[in-house]
């Protein structure tokens, strides 16, 4: 098991290093530079040579090259060199081995601190909607294999396979328009109504203006989970041990919740385990539809900026998160079900 | 298998009993067998969610590529058709007044008035224009057809390029195994541990300065880049279990090529798997691509895609007043990806009627 648990991490390892090279050469092929973009008016006002600006990008980890168009005019261009990106993920790496995830280069503090204060709000919402899909699903799902191909098994499944249809972008969009717009129930969207409310009306404030994101978050994913149920637990029904259970005299209702509902959790709980990144790092479009400042929007905004150390550390922050769901799911399938072993 | 069997069974007695009466001809003669693509077909039609599907996509496909021939109005370059070019030149209506002025002269004036084409922007729903015109003017019902037919398009040339690409490295590793299989299965964790999302966005970005329809051809080889993964994990598994069976070590006996024996005999045995895979994956390749013309990162956005129609829903005045201009790209979005979602799962019961779900 230990030795198991190593290799895997060893593994993890590898494959983050490859997530992260590829992530930092597309991240510094793109044709906009935050630094660059937010001194050039400056540049063009005459307050600041190239060469000034040269020393700046230096700090950030730029090399920055400089050189005369056919009019004799002075214009700079960042280095996109292979060297020049190479030197810089090899700075970039050194640092985040040492733990120093680097500085955002729009908000101007350290990365991490951004992603751990923003990461509460998308944490919050993400939590609530997936315990309402557990609520929801699950009981829906076992109550559906119970009933296979009947009408409430087949209303269910159209209904619940048309929710996970929807794109995030287009329901969130509905949404706003007909709950927030027309209706005027819920606001369209930010954390709070900006009345500088505290204590419980602030809180309260907070979640009226929660509710409409964390019902789409909720409607889009609640159908994969759904399904996965009753597929499991059309499995668990034709095992032998129902079988028995039923021929030794048992009534329905213990067969199904004493020895359906809890076979049917031993692969919940690896879907749980892997909706690990999905938890911690944000729904990205529908916090930028609906102007939550949590940590997927955040990252959105710095993907599109092309603010480097806040997209590499989101990026990677996610991706660790994948390793370990998935190791973790692997891990709890073993604990859970005692069946399994776990081998190389 | 067995199932299978017993239809062959039920029609042999059924036919053959009445035609023995008739005739009184061999049973064996008038039985009818059917084949494996044709016992797919018929588990398939059976199931009514996958023939709703079918029926769905075939509409979509109809509306997208035969919808624009019977159509007035063009999308595509985000002009008027040719026959109705004389709308969109400005004519001028030219009044002459005569009068006689202060100073006792007689002066002439001209009121020119310049009449606009009779295109209107942002216009009512009316019998002309089903879903009304968008900013440009534009009929939106028929950028809703051209626009299916890029998404369309795009679904359809992604999954094939995704599924060779993975079926090639898949199978190499699967077949090969030891470095071939550790290093093609490295490639795949790396490239699987990647958030799309974020990825795509930086990809598009990095796109951004081209704005020609050169865009839409990278945008399908990112795509392509980002799925095979999944593919190849799928052939791989498949070709795991399949070279150990006995068939292929006939095929290693009779002296095959490595090639012939992995794209003869093994990739022949994953194709249902593929086809379902492939039917699925269509359906998220849409979503990808809607994606992205939702964040104004997808295609250029002359061009009609529904992801590119959708996006107006981001600037809430479109959103709260003009939904005739986004819900119908949405509702069609939505409505392709349930029926490939549909026809995928139908497909799948039908291939392996024991892994029925």
């Amino acid at each position: 098991m230990a030795k198991y648990i190593i290799k895997r991490i060893l593994l993890a390892l590898l494959v983050l290093f490859g997530v992260s090279i590829i992530l930092y050469f597309l991240l510094r092929m793109m044709p906009i530079n935050y630094v660059m973009e937010k001194f050039l008016p400056q540049i063009n006002q005459g307050n600041m040579t190239w060469e000034d600006l040269g020393r700046i990008m230096k700090l950030y980890g730029f090399d920055l090259v400089m050189f005369k168009d056919e009019n004799g005019t002075m214009l700079g261009e960042v280095n996109n060199s292979f060297g020049s990106i190479f030197t810089g993920y090899w700075q970039w790496l050194w640092n985040f081995i040492r733990g120093d995830m680097g500085q955002s280069f729009k908000y101007n503090e350290p990365v991490n601190e951004i992603i751990a204060s923003k990461m509460g709000v998308s944490f919050g919402i993400s939590f609530v909607s997936l315990i309402f899909q557990v609520i929801i699903a699950i009981p829906l799902g076992i109550k559906c294999a119970c009933n296979q191909y009947g009408k409430f098994d087949y209303i269910t499944t159209v209904l619940f396979m048309t929710l996970t249809a929807f794109p995030s972008f287009f329901l969130g969009n509905m949404v706003i328009k007909w709950f927030a717009e027309d209706l005027g129930w819920f606001p369209s969207g930010r954390l709070d109504s900006g009345l500088g409310l505290t204590g419980i009306a602030g809180f309260g404030d907070m979640i009226w203006h929660l509710i409409l994101p964390m019902f789409v978050l909720t409607i889009l994913s609640i159908g994969s989970l759904m399904r996965y149920t009753r597929t499991n637990t059309l499995e668990v029904l034709n095992a032998d041990y129902i079988r028995t259970a039923r021929a030794k005299g048992l009534s329905e209702g213990k067969v199904v919740y004493k020895h359906v509902f809890r076979n049917t959790l031993i692969p919940l709980v690896t879907v749980l385990a892997s909706t690990l990144p999905m938890l911690f790092g944000g729904a990205m479009i529908t916090e930028t539809i609906f102007n939550i400042d949590g940590i997927g929007k955040v990252a959105y905004d710095a993907l599109k900026e092309g603010d480097i150390p806040l997209a590499m550390c989101y990026n990677m922050f996610i991706a660790m998160l994948t390793v370990i769901g998935t190791l973790l799911a692997d891990l709890m399938y073993a604990v859970v079900d005692p069946r399994v072993k776990l081998s190389n | 298998m067995e199932e299978n069997k017993e239809e062959i069974n039920s029609e042999n007695v059924t036919q053959g009993n009445f035609n023995d009466n008739l005739h009184g001809e061999n049973l064996t003669e008038r039985a009818k067998v059917l084949s494996p693509g044709m016992t797919v077909a018929k588990r398939f039609f059976r199931s009514k969610l996958s023939v709703i599907g079918l029926a769905v996509l075939i509409i979509l496909f109809v509306f997208s590529f035969l919808g624009p021939l019977f159509s007035p109005w063009s999308a595509a370059e985000g002009t008027v058709k040719d026959y109705n070019s004389d709308l969109i030149k400005d004519t001028y209506t030219v009044f002459r007044v005569e009068y006689v002025g202060a100073d006792g002269e007689t002066y002439e004036a001209y009121d020119i008035t310049i009449d606009t084409p009779d295109y209107v922007i942002l216009g009512d729903i009316n019998g002309s224009h089903l879903m009304g015109t968008d900013s440009y003017g534009y009929d939106v019902f028929t950028r809703l057809m051209y626009g299916g037919r890029v998404s369309l398009t795009i679904g359809f040339v992604v999954i094939l390029i995704e599924t060779l690409l993975g079926v090639l490295l898949g199978g190499l590793a699967g077949y090969f195994g030891k470095w071939v299989d550790q290093l093609i299965m490295r490639i795949v964790d790396i490239l699987s541990c990647i958030p799309t999302l974020p990825l795509m966005l930086i990809l598009s970005v990095v796109f951004t300065n081209i704005f020609d329809v050169s865009k839409l051809y990278y945008m399908m080889g990112i795509l392509c880049l980002i799925g095979w993964p999944g593919t190849a994990r799928l052939v791989r598994g498949q070709i795991l279990s399949l070279r150990e069976q006995e068939f292929m070590l006939a095929a290693k006996c009779s002296g095959l090529s490595t090639s012939k024996k992995i794209f003869k005999h093994l990739v022949p045995n994953i194709i249902p798997q593929l086809i379902v895979s492939m039917t699925l994956g269509l359906g998220s390749i849409i979503l990808t691509e809607a994606t992205l013309g939702y964040l104004n990162l997808g295609a250029p956005l002359t061009t009609a895609t529904w992801g590119n129609m959708i996006n107006l829903a981001a600037q809430s005045t479109y959103r709260q007043y003009y939904p005739n201009l986004w819900l119908g790209a949405g509702i069609c979005i939505t409505l392709a990806i349930l029926a490939f979602n549909f026809v995928g799962d139908g497909l799948r019961d039908a291939f392996d009627p024991k892994m029925k779900r």
